[in-house]
């Protein structure tokens, strides 16, 4: 783990743009292809320290995934500087790159891409499974196993491995009530023990209970940066929905 | 995580195993079944192209077997290297660029020492003559064909990816070139012309060079020369594709 003083995400009028082909290559289908540009995030900049936990509020398709994302290094700005210390991990859906794996293989093998050792692991494991709590289909295929129950062992396993800098796109909600109500206590402890947490959610509870700041997202830039509080009671307000209607 | 080539190799490994042990859970045999539809293709084109070739049988199964060897390594690393990046995962975590071109190289190469075995097993049994140390010039082949699969498997998963053709011209192909590669016939008995597409056949050096020490022999210079030539297009090519194209995979899917 990082020193806490140096975990840092810094993003300076950061571009992501995406240039695509309007019509999918084809050999036999000879139409013209148009290359159409499409900007994702327009002139992002922000600063988050240590201690810092950030919301990200907006509305479906305002770049609050691919902001996550981009911190997460899966996307790469088209331009702009994107500095960070600290070891990142993204909730963001599955990484089952094999579904025939067992549960309990699946979470050693997050846990070495991850950047856990042997022994971290062993350690990790049991702590991993009484959390996950899926009973004997921890031995048994990914294949088997329900989308709740797939989003339980991604989010036992990552929050688990204990990263500087935690990205989560919604899913902290996962599983049923009774997965809920055993381990909030768990996931409250170590959300607030993450140096950096940063969550775009559309659940206003989940963002006051763990987000001091947050931002408010629109067509690919910040609109508004601020209190968790405010920024939901201005998302909510009438004036935000007529700035929304008017620039979509 | 730590990004060091090293390390991938150490993770990639582990999980490359652990692949291959879903893919032959619950089978008896297990990767051994590759090594058994093998000795049937063996037997089968032994039984036949040794007396159209009219060779004699115990010298025409170790050199097709050797052949074969070198050849479904080449052929699985190519396969498996259309679909390596058509995976929702690196839409939701950042791999290293070379895990999934490890993974591939890794895995292809704990199911190719299994065939190994077998060959060196038959070798004994049929003709233990043509067994000796220059098997160890397979050494000198190793770097050569993990380098050149790990370019691979980068240009072809990341043009595969993008052009959902290309895969399938891929795979067309391959049939082509194993059938026009000196795989299970000898280049000798080509006439004219028609021994350039053995002797310039990229693909013949790098079945040659494994295939020789096989056999007891030692594997020509102009072999080796074929194949640093080949393992250098293959890196620059995969630079290109790997610049152009690696930042944006994600948009592909």
């Amino acid at each position: 783990m990082n020193n806490d003083a140096e975990i840092y995400v810094k993003l300076n009028n950061i571009n992501l743009e995406i240039k695509y082909f309007a019509n999918k290559f084809r050999f036999f289908d000879s139409k013209k292809v148009i290359i159409k540009a499409h900007k994702i995030l327009n002139n992002i900049s922000l600063e988050i320290k240590s201690g810092d936990k950030l919301g990200i509020i907006g509305a479906n398709g305002a770049g609050k995934s691919s902001l996550l994302r981009l911190i997460a290094e899966i996307y790469k700005p088209t331009s702009g500087d994107f500095i960070k210390n600290g070891s990142c991990l993204g909730l963001f859906g599955n990484i089952f790159y094999d579904e025939n794996l067992l549960g309990i293989e699946f979470i050693k093998n997050s846990l070495l891409l991850y950047g856990r050792n042997k022994n971290e692991i062993e350690q990790l494991i049991k702590n991993i499974i009484n959390f996950i709590d899926v009973g004997d289909y921890i031995y048994k295929s990914m294949s088997t196993y329900s989308e709740g129950m797939k989003a339980r062992v991604s989010l036992g396993t990552i929050i688990f491995a204990k990263p500087s800098i935690l990205l989560v796109d919604e899913g902290i909600g996962a599983g049923d009530r009774f997965f809920i109500d055993k381990t909030k206590d768990i996931i409250n402890k170590i959300l607030y023990e993450t140096p950096i947490l940063i969550m775009a959610s559309h659940d206003e509870n989940l963002l006051l209970k763990f987000c001091t700041k947050s931002i408010l997202m629109n067509k690919g830039k910040i609109i508004k940066t601020g209190q968790t509080q405010d920024i939901i009671e201005y998302y909510k307000s009438k004036e935000f929905e007529k700035d929304f209607i008017k620039n979509f | 995580m730590k990004n060091t080539i090293f390390n991938i190799l150490y993770i990639s490994s582990k999980i490359a195993y652990s692949e291959i042990k879903v893919k032959y859970r619950r089978s008896i045999l297990g990767p051994l079944w590759i090594s058994v539809n093998m000795l049937i293709t063996i037997f089968a084109l032994a039984i036949i192209f040794s007396s159209l070739f009219k060779l004699e049988i115990k010298n025409y199964i170790p050199y097709v077997f050797s052949g074969l060897l070198a050849w479904n390594y080449i052929n699985t690393i190519v396969q498996d290297s259309i679909y390596l990046y058509i995976n929702g995962a690196i839409k939701n975590f950042n791999f290293p660029v070379f895990f999934f071109p490890f993974k591939n190289i890794l895995k292809n190469t704990i199911i190719s020492s299994h065939n190994i075995i077998i060959y060196i097993i038959i070798l004994i049994t049929i003709n233990h003559d043509i067994l000796n140390l220059n098997i160890l010039y397979i050494l000198i082949a190793l770097p050569i064909y993990f380098l050149n699969s790990a370019f691979i498997s980068l240009s072809i998963g990341l043009i595969s990816l993008r052009y959902r053709d290309i895969g399938q011209i891929i795979l067309n192909l391959m049939y082509l070139i194993f059938l026009v590669t000196p795989i299970f016939w000898d280049p000798n008995i080509l006439e004219g012309k028609k021994i350039l597409l053995a002797q310039y056949n990229p693909l013949y050096s790098m079945i040659e060079i494994i295939r020789e020490p096989l056999l007891g022999k030692i594997p020509s210079f102009k072999n080796y020369i074929y194949c640093i030539l080949t393992t250098i297009v293959n890196g620059v090519l995969a630079y290109i594709i790997f610049k152009k194209n690696f930042n944006n995979k994600v948009f592909w899917l």
